[in-house]
């Protein structure tokens, strides 16, 4: 033993076996790591050991009764006995004490079956108290006011102070303390104000050191039906493309924007665009959206790609060697080339057939210019043509599996008479969805497919005349209704069946809609189109009580004698878009003419993937992104690669788990959507609430952990 | 230690004559409870929970079982308690446990306290002899338990009375006095001074609780 002693540092005998204790450890420490299993409360992995709970008391040798492992550094030669009658009684005491206060049904806790202390308490078997009942009086000054997001049942509060510490320790913030009131100690918030009102910065981090019900996430902010790593950060989760949002945001504050723009670009393909009119689901799951109003992620993305003026991730993008496979990709929207990136990245050979004369899909003949600034949209796709990608543009591809090597007659308007190893179908939904009124042959009458279009491209009529009416009540009607403002149209009027509160479209796009002077019809249908000289000069329409859709449809009742015809000189129909494909393509199609695709995104016909809008309906450029990404990986596979298109371009540095106290920091206001200035950009940023830190905190092993049965078991072998 | 605090008891030393060595530890263990940190469980709920127990003992309430359950209690706390305020406690607390064994099992079993001090094992007479009355114990009684007129001998209403012996300090004459088992005869009802002879009326009674 002495030898092994000399040559490994610190050895100490713990019940009989001998434990190789590292520098810092404590006595505890080293036993769980050798799997010999202490019961503990107050002490946390992550945290200064407390010695409070005394769970953890041992006997050593040499030194009278007992004392707390957490807090007794490991020395070598030491003789530990773990469990002995002295540390039993201990133990049991101490416990019989904590459960003196602790509400008694654990059946009613949210924690119920996932706490630390009731696993403890079936460890150390103590049931039926001999103690007194003690009821604290301070759990309501404890647990303060109410908030969004942390939820203080302080009756449950067994003062372990590992929030404490990790508030103070951990996070630097210090917003929680032991407390004195009336005699009776309690932890509590600072100067026994609101979580609100203190330094908090809703980390979380001690309802994730917690051991108890008694500091718990409020139910429903974070999702359910995930796992918990992943539903912790709520940004991220909800973002399709999973882009590491606490991350970037992190770098833009300290003014890192080439590492910012790296992590966005791990996962995005289109960030200025996106950063200026993605529909930022993130920003409706931010956790800071419950307490006041979330985190303006998409203009700080916009923000950190404008200051990137390098773009030094593009030096990190590797390519791999040719693989002599070839991948067509009809439609160049962000799906088609988002997977032409990653398939051109993984040394394929890549194609993009796009019907119009341009490429871009939707961001170029959908999105209003007045909105999205073209050249951005040309910059973003010269990046991915730099990886070296076939265009093909004005070629529209009548059958999918004709492009396929085992296709069978090359399609003459194909003007590359080639054939490829995999074909991926990414032609979004072209067509515009109509009514069932008849409209056919009126000159005045456009889908929202064919109006945005024909502005993209400058093909609009001279004259809308001097009122417009759209219906629909999504983003697109607006899209539509601010084109025609700015064509020129007078009176523009955006109808929709949905009340004010039930439209789809953003709140910010209705508000800006307003200001320009649109007016919105809420809760319309229209029953029949007047009409002369094969133009549409009004429509008819009632006034909707309430509406559902049912099992035959959209099923509706109306206000008797509403009805009213509204005179418009041009119509336009914003009523959803369809995918414009059929039978000729050469797919198996499902519902709504969509793509049949299997669970690797293949279609009906071997080596032909379908992704984004063709097979999900209309989504967001976004939702494309991510599908594109996935069938890339998907359709490498297929062709032999490994199928991972993830890559770094930036090395993840641990981010600093000390945050400090930020002044006002939930007073701090979100500013409007936008072009942010450097000031606006960094207030933004600081009101992160940086739920990505939490998944640093180490878990606490309870004692059914396998890693304390294999200690056990090794013990046993050990004869001990 | 967790923490460094260090506190003296702020009372009188313990004066084995007059104090109840019951209602002592259970002062001595009150004040450790109140001034606990609260990070260590034996000085924040040990301290507490020998505190309650032993006022359950001076209330009537005490069980069988408890000196022996306060005593281990304070055998862990001595031991183990983070701090040097919780064990000093402790270790008051067992001196007077073993040193007046018979006194605690008095409070438990007998509901009784021999130094008179455990407010629910003692009442309070005006006695017939001495008590002048003059009324100032009636006035100066903050829950009315005093009975009486100019010139009657005062009765003090013990369900009333809270012990809170302001009447004993104001009295001119001394002549209010405490009672455990063995009561005094006194008159039910205010009497004139003088009138009450100490052979008649009043009844020796024993108080069972």
């Amino acid at each position: 033993m002495e030898t092994i002693k000399q040559k490994e540092g610190k050895i100490l005998t713990i019940d009989g076996r001998q434990v190789e204790a590292k520098e810092g450890q404590s006595v505890l420490d080293a036993a769980l790591a050798a799997g010999i299993y202490i019961p503990h409360l107050c002490h946390h992995p992550a945290l200064q050991p407390q010695g409070g709970c005394k769970l953890c008391s041992v006997e050593i040798e040499g030194t009278a009764g007992t004392v707390t492992s957490c807090n007794t550094p490991a020395a070598g030669g030491m003789v530990v006995k773990t469990k002995t009658k002295a540390t039993e009684h201990v133990r049991q005491v101490a416990m019989e004490l904590l459960m003196a206060s602790h509400p008694a049904d654990c059946t009613s806790c949210a924690v119920y079956l996932n706490c630390e202390l009731q696993a403890l308490l079936q460890y150390l078997g103590v049931a039926h108290s001999r103690l007194r009942r003690v009821d604290k009086q301070n759990s309501n000054v404890a647990a303060g006011p109410a908030n969004a997001l942390i939820k203080r049942e302080m009756e449950r509060c067994i003062q372990c102070g590992r929030c404490v510490r990790a508030c103070e320790e951990m996070r630097g913030v210090g917003a929680l303390a032991f407390l004195n009131r009336n005699g009776e100690s309690y932890v509590g918030i600072k100067s026994n104000t609101s979580l609100t009102a203190s330094d908090c910065r809703f980390c979380g981090a001690c309802v994730e050191v917690c051991p108890t019900g008694a500091i718990q996430d409020m139910p429903g902010v974070f999702q359910t039906d995930v796992p918990k790593d992943q539903a912790l950060v709520p940004c991220k989760n909800g973002c399709p493309a999973h882009t590491d949002i606490p991350g970037y945001i992190r770098l833009t504050e300290e003014g890192r924007y080439g590492d910012a723009v790296a992590v966005i670009r791990e996962k995005l393909t289109f960030p200025h665009v996106l950063g200026i009119v993605c529909t930022h689901k993130c920003e409706y799951d931010c956790k800071r959206g419950h307490l006041d109003d979330s985190v303006t992620i998409r203009s700080l993305k916009r923000y950190a790609v404008e200051q990137d003026k390098e773009m030094a991730w593009r030096e990190k993008v590797t390519r791999l060697p040719a693989t002599g496979k070839k991948v067509a990709i009809i439609g160049s929207g962000p799906t088609g080339l988002t997977a032409a990136w990653h398939l051109a990245r993984k040394g394929h050979s890549v194609a993009v057939y796009e019907k119009q004369p341009k490429l871009g899909g939707m961001m170029r003949y959908g999105i209003p210019e007045y909105r999205l600034d073209r050249r951005i949209v040309d910059q973003e796709i010269q990046v991915i043509l730099d990886m070296g990608v076939e265009v093909y543009c004005d070629a529209e591809v009548g059958n999918a599996g004709e492009l396929l090597i085992n296709g069978e007659v090359s399609p003459p308007h194909i003007r590359s008479a080639e054939r490829y190893n995999a074909v991926l179908v990414a032609v979004g939904a072209q067509k515009g969805g109509r009514t069932h009124l008849d409209v056919a042959g009126c000159g005045n009458v456009w889908t929202a497919v064919e109006f945005c279009r024909r502005a993209a491209i400058g093909d609009l009529p001279e004259n809308l005349g001097n009122c417009l009416t759209v219906i629909g009540g999504g983003n697109v009607a607006f899209d539509c209704a601010g084109i025609a403002k700015r064509a020129g149209v007078q009176k523009v009027r955006v109808a929709c069946l949905e009340s004010r509160e039930g439209m789809l479209a953003d709140e910010e796009e209705i508000q800006e809609a307003l200001a320009e002077g649109t007016e919105i019809w809420n809760s319309m249908t229209f029953t029949e189109v007047e009409k002369t000289d094969g133009n549409v000069t009004g429509i008819r329409g009632l006034k909707v009580k309430h509406f559902s859709f049912g099992p035959k449809g959209l099923e509706m009742e109306t206000e008797e004698g509403s009805e009213t015809i509204f005179l418009t000189d041009s119509l336009v129909f914003a009523t959803g878009q369809q995918i414009d494909l059929d039978d000729s393509f050469g797919l198996a199609l499902g519902r709504a003419n969509s793509v049949v695709t299997d669970d690797t995104m293949q279609a009906s016909v071997p080596g032909a993937f379908a992704a984004g809008d063709a097979v999900t309906g209309t989504k967001a450029i976004v939702d494309g992104i991510a599908a594109g990404t996935k069938a890339a990986g998907f359709i490498d596979r297929y062709l032999g690669g490994d199928g991972n298109v993830e890559e770094t371009y930036y090395e993840k540095e641990i981010p600093p788990a000390n945050i400090g106290v930020v002044k006002d920091f939930t007073q701090r206001k979100r500013c409007g959507q936008g072009c942010l200035s450097d000031v606006e950009a960094k207030e933004q940023a600081v009101r992160c609430l940086q739920c990505d830190l939490r998944l640093q905190i180490p878990k606490v092993k309870f004692w059914t952990d396998p890693c304390y049965s294999k200690g056990k078991a090794e013990s046993k072998e050990a004869g001990v | 230690m967790i923490c460094d605090k260090t506190i003296e008891h702020s009372g009188a030393p313990f004066n084995p004559e007059t104090d109840c060595p019951v209602e002592r530890a259970r002062s001595v263990m009150k004040e450790a409870a109140v001034n606990s940190c609260g990070k260590c469980v034996f000085c924040r709920e040990g301290t507490l929970q020998i505190a309650v127990i032993l006022e359950d003992m001076t209330g009537g309430k005490g069980q069988d079982e408890d000196r022996l359950l306060v005593q281990e209690l304070c055998e862990v706390t001595r031991q183990a308690a983070g701090c040097e305020p919780a064990q000093k406690a402790a270790r008051e607390c067992l001196d007077l446990l073993q040193e007046y064994e018979a006194e605690f099992e008095q409070h438990i079993v007998r509901k009784r306290c021999q130094k008179l001090v455990c407010k629910s094992y003692y009442t309070l007479h005006a006695m017939p002899a001495d008590c002048t009355g003059c009324g100032t114990c009636k006035e100066i009684c903050p829950q009315d338990a005093v009975k009486g007129g100019s010139g009657l001998i005062h009765v003090i209403d013990n369900e009333r009375c809270d012990r809170c012996l302001l009447c004993v300090d104001a009295c001119p004459s001394g002549a209010i006095k405490k009672a455990g088992a063995v009561k005094p005869k006194c008159p039910d009802e205010p009497v004139a001074v003088g009138s009450f002879g100490a052979s008649e009326g009043g009844t020796r009674r024993r108080r069972r609780s």
